[in-house]
């Protein structure tokens, strides 16, 4: 009960934090001192409160399209992992783990298609630039998730190891000290450029920049405003937090009592903030071209780890 | 001898069916009929051909896990070429009929599913498979007729099928805008539709069989979910682009293409279609419940792994989409009662302070450009550029295209080979009635010879 009452304020507000501490951690390492870590909820606030500039060539797709986005996100946010291993909702199911993320990654897809559209009604090139972006690194992303999944599957064992709720089903099991280490740290970083693909972060987008030529997400918000870019900038930050949860599954032991897990979590949470705005701070954006290959990197972590999960089932190389 | 009979008429039923890479023949028949003979073809008439697999699966019995193997490589392969050359076609309906292959490569992946669950006894994952492959026959069925008279009335309205001409349609033809939105909602198997619930089967059906067999099965099973996953991805680039060139932004024809929105007869069979796939979505337990007997017929009785249990899990993702419908309600509520509501207004899409102009819209080539871009070799993506140069440039252009290299390196050689071949005997046929008598009269002897022949 605690636990899950935890995960909720945990999924709700923790967009905010993870967004503030990102902001916060660039503004230091810039030499500033930054605004407060709070700073992102009063401007949701503030976007509410405000009237909105609907595009004139747009249908009624532009204004559902942030309202599915975040659902999609919040829906998606109730089957992963969240404090303590264990999600809003689970499955009561044989595979309960690896099949409720099919749901994940296609309710999550739901909120993508929509956002496309959203942005084309406008019939800005800007936004068709950041849409057409947007779908192409979906397309990327999508099947190494997958192999990502399969592989913690895979390794988890036998069938009935599969039974178990999906907190437990996603951390590396016990064995061969190597082993774990390999794979946890493969699936991991690979989790973590798609942590930085999904939430547009430097080196795949740059959310500073505003009318380049380079950029996706903050170009298909273009002609977003009040409560329309509220809500799409509430669900931004929080595929980031849902999917630093999903990593602090595989890397903290699931097994910790109530208030310890939470604690941990949040404490995760906290260290892949500072961990994404210390990465924008030294690195520079991407040019178009090496975000592909940046993204293919996942790909090759995702097929590397399986391909180690399949030693280790195997028993040895030989 | 089971396994070469099954494959060569998997061949043949593959051919009708459009499997790759016997697909060459079906872009071009299907947007060349009017749409609804197109629906017709791609919702019913390919899946005949899945229909003569799976009778020669139930004659053949359980196949080896060889020939399941190849089943799911054709299908796998199905499934991504037909996603990509879907998304690199600029005429809508050739589009659809690409995505008709991609779709029975899920159907095929469904079946090839079933079967390794057949050769293993594995119950839980043939079921799954065989139910998810025909729960997909018919979901097809569905979104793609859908598709197909949502096309249809597009060209009946504006006479061209070409992407690049059209856009901005939603203003003027709202319901057949909304019936191609639900029809590229369900295809791309977005919940809760019908489309996701039957690759929902399929992906059980391909996870349930992890850990059960050999490491090595395992990672080709995990390699086929990444394939769909990928298939999913790339079909949802696809029908955001043609939803988004062909009905969203502004017109990009000059003068712009007035469009009147179609009679209401040719909406009200959309409507009764996204209803049963609403349905289908939100309550699978009576599609299910509908094909177990065509299940327990493949898999037989004693495999049959109860579609209680396929019931009892679709029951529980029903419920998380009740909870995403419910979501989404409240979300719009609160955005509707906010106090801004009352300050919204109107105003151009932002261009930098230049006036925007449709033509400086993303096309439909454009949009699916980055991922062409990456197997350019494979959708055989050429461009020609006529760039501007000198102090005062003249004219620059871009002609972009793609072609099907099946067509380009097998198909096309193939016949140009069976042409020279079969050239050699032109010169019997002379046209010539005398000659032609002169023929029957020689075969008249030929054959009298040989029946005296064999009385001797």
């Amino acid at each position: 009960m605690i636990i899950a009452a935890g995960s909720i304020i945990f999924l709700l507000a923790m967009p905010f934090v993870f967004t503030g501490i990102i902001n916060r951690v660039k503004a230091f390492w810039e030499g500033r001192k930054g605004a407060g870590i709070m700073q992102p909820f009063f401007e949701f606030i503030k976007l509410l409160q405000k009237g909105e500039v609907i595009s004139s060539s747009s249908s009624l797709i532009f204004r559902l399209a942030p309202v599915i986005s975040l659902a999609s996100v919040i829906t998606a946010g109730m089957l992963a992992p969240l404090a303590g291993g264990l999600p809003l909702v689970a499955l009561n199911t044989e595979n309960a783990g690896v099949v409720s993320f099919v749901i994940f990654a296609y309710i999550l897809g739901t909120g993508r298609f929509f956002s496309i559209i959203g942005a084309m009604d406008t019939g800005s090139s800007f936004e068709g630039l950041g849409s057409s972006r947007e779908a192409s690194f979906g397309a990327l992303v999508e099947p190494a998730f997958f192999i990502l999944l399969g592989t913690l599957a895979l390794i988890n064992g036998s069938p009935s190891a599969l039974q178990t709720p999906l907190g437990s089903f996603i951390s590396v099991p016990a064995g061969p000290a190597h082993f774990r280490i390999i794979i946890t740290v493969l699936t991991a970083s690979a989790l973590f450029i798609m942590l930085l693909t999904e939430g547009c972060r430097v080196p795949v987008d740059d959310p500073a920049t505003h009318l380049e030529l380079t950029m996706v997400h903050e170009v298909m918000a273009l002609d977003n405003s009040g409560p329309g870019l509220a809500f799409l900038n509430y669900a931004a930050g929080m595929k980031m937090v849902i999917i630093a949860s999903i990593i602090a599954a595989i890397i903290l032991p699931p097994d910790a009592g109530a208030p310890a897990a939470l604690a941990m979590w949040a404490g995760f949470e906290i260290l892949a903030a500072v961990a994404v705005g210390t990465l924008e701070s030294f690195t520079a954006r991407l040019r178009m071209a090496h975000v592909f290959q940046f993204i293919l990197v996942m790909s090759s972590l995702a097929l590397i780890a399986l391909s180690a999960a399949g030693v280790w089932l195997r028993g040895g190389l030989i | 001898m089971t396994d070469v009979l099954f494959l060569v008429f998997f061949a043949g039923f593959g051919i009708k069916a459009g499997f790759f890479p016997f697909h060459s023949w079906l872009p071009r028949a299907h947007p060349a009929a009017p749409g609804p003979v197109s629906a017709m073809m791609s919702g019913v008439m390919i899946k005949t051909g899945i229909y003569g697999i799976l009778r020669m699966l139930t004659l053949t019995g359980a196949p080896s896990p060889a020939v399941s193997y190849i089943v799911l490589f054709s299908a796998i392969l199905s499934c991504i070429f037909g996603s990509l050359y879907s998304m690199a076609q600029k005429d809508l309906k050739r589009s659809l009929a690409y995505c008709s292959i991609e779709n029975i490569g899920i159907i095929g992946l469904g079946i090839g599913t079933g079967m390794l669950g057949m050769t293993f006894g594995n119950g839980l994952m043939a079921t799954l498979g065989m139910t998810g492959a025909l729960l997909h026959i018919l979901n097809h069925a569905l979104f793609k007729t859908q598709l197909f008279f949502a096309a249809g009335s597009v060209y009946r309205q504006t006479h061209t099928r070409d992407m690049e001409k059209l856009g901005g349609l939603a203003g003027s033809m709202p319901l057949t805008s909304s019936m191609y939105l639900t029809g590229s909602a369900a295809v791309s198997g977005l919940p809760p539709l019908n489309g996701f619930t039957s690759e929902f089967l399929i992906y059980m059906g391909l996870i349930s069989g992890l850990s059960v067999f050999k490491p090595g099965t395992s990672i080709v099973l995990i390699l086929l979910i990444a394939g769909l996953a990928l298939t999913g991805a790339l079909t949802l680039l696809g029908f955001t682009r043609s939803m988004s060139t062909v009905f969203l932004g502004t017109n990009r024809s000059t003068p712009p293409l007035k469009a009147l929105e179609t009679p209401l007869i040719m909406i009200i069979p959309q409507v009764l279609i996204t209803l049963i796939m609403l349905f289908i979505g939100l309550f699978p337990r009576y599609a299910v419940d509908l094909l177990k007997p065509a299940v327990i017929n493949l898999t037989g009785q004693a495999l049959f792994g109860g579609s209680g249990r396929i019931i009892a899990v679709l029951a529980s993702v029903s419920r998380i989409f009740l909870i995403f419908t419910g979501i989404t309600a409240l979300l719009w509520i609160v955005r509707v009662l906010l106090p801004g509501r009352k300050l919204e207004r109107r105003a151009p899409s932002w261009g930098c302070a230049y006036p925007q102009t449709p033509r400086m819209q993303y096309t439909a080539s454009s949009f699916s450009d980055p991922v062409l871009q990456v197997v350019s070799r494979a959708v055989g993506l050429k461009k020609e550029y006529v760039l501007p140069a000198g102090i005062f440039p003249g004219k620059s252009s871009i002609i972009s295209g793609t072609e099907d290299i099946l067509d380009r390196y097998v198909i096309e050689p193939g016949v140009k080979l069976i042409n020279r071949v079969l050239g050699l005997f032109t010169w019997i046929q002379s046209g010539k009635t005398q000659n032609y008598l002169i023929y029957g009269l020689v075969f008249l002897l030929v054959a009298l010879f040989l029946v005296m022949g064999a009385g001797l």
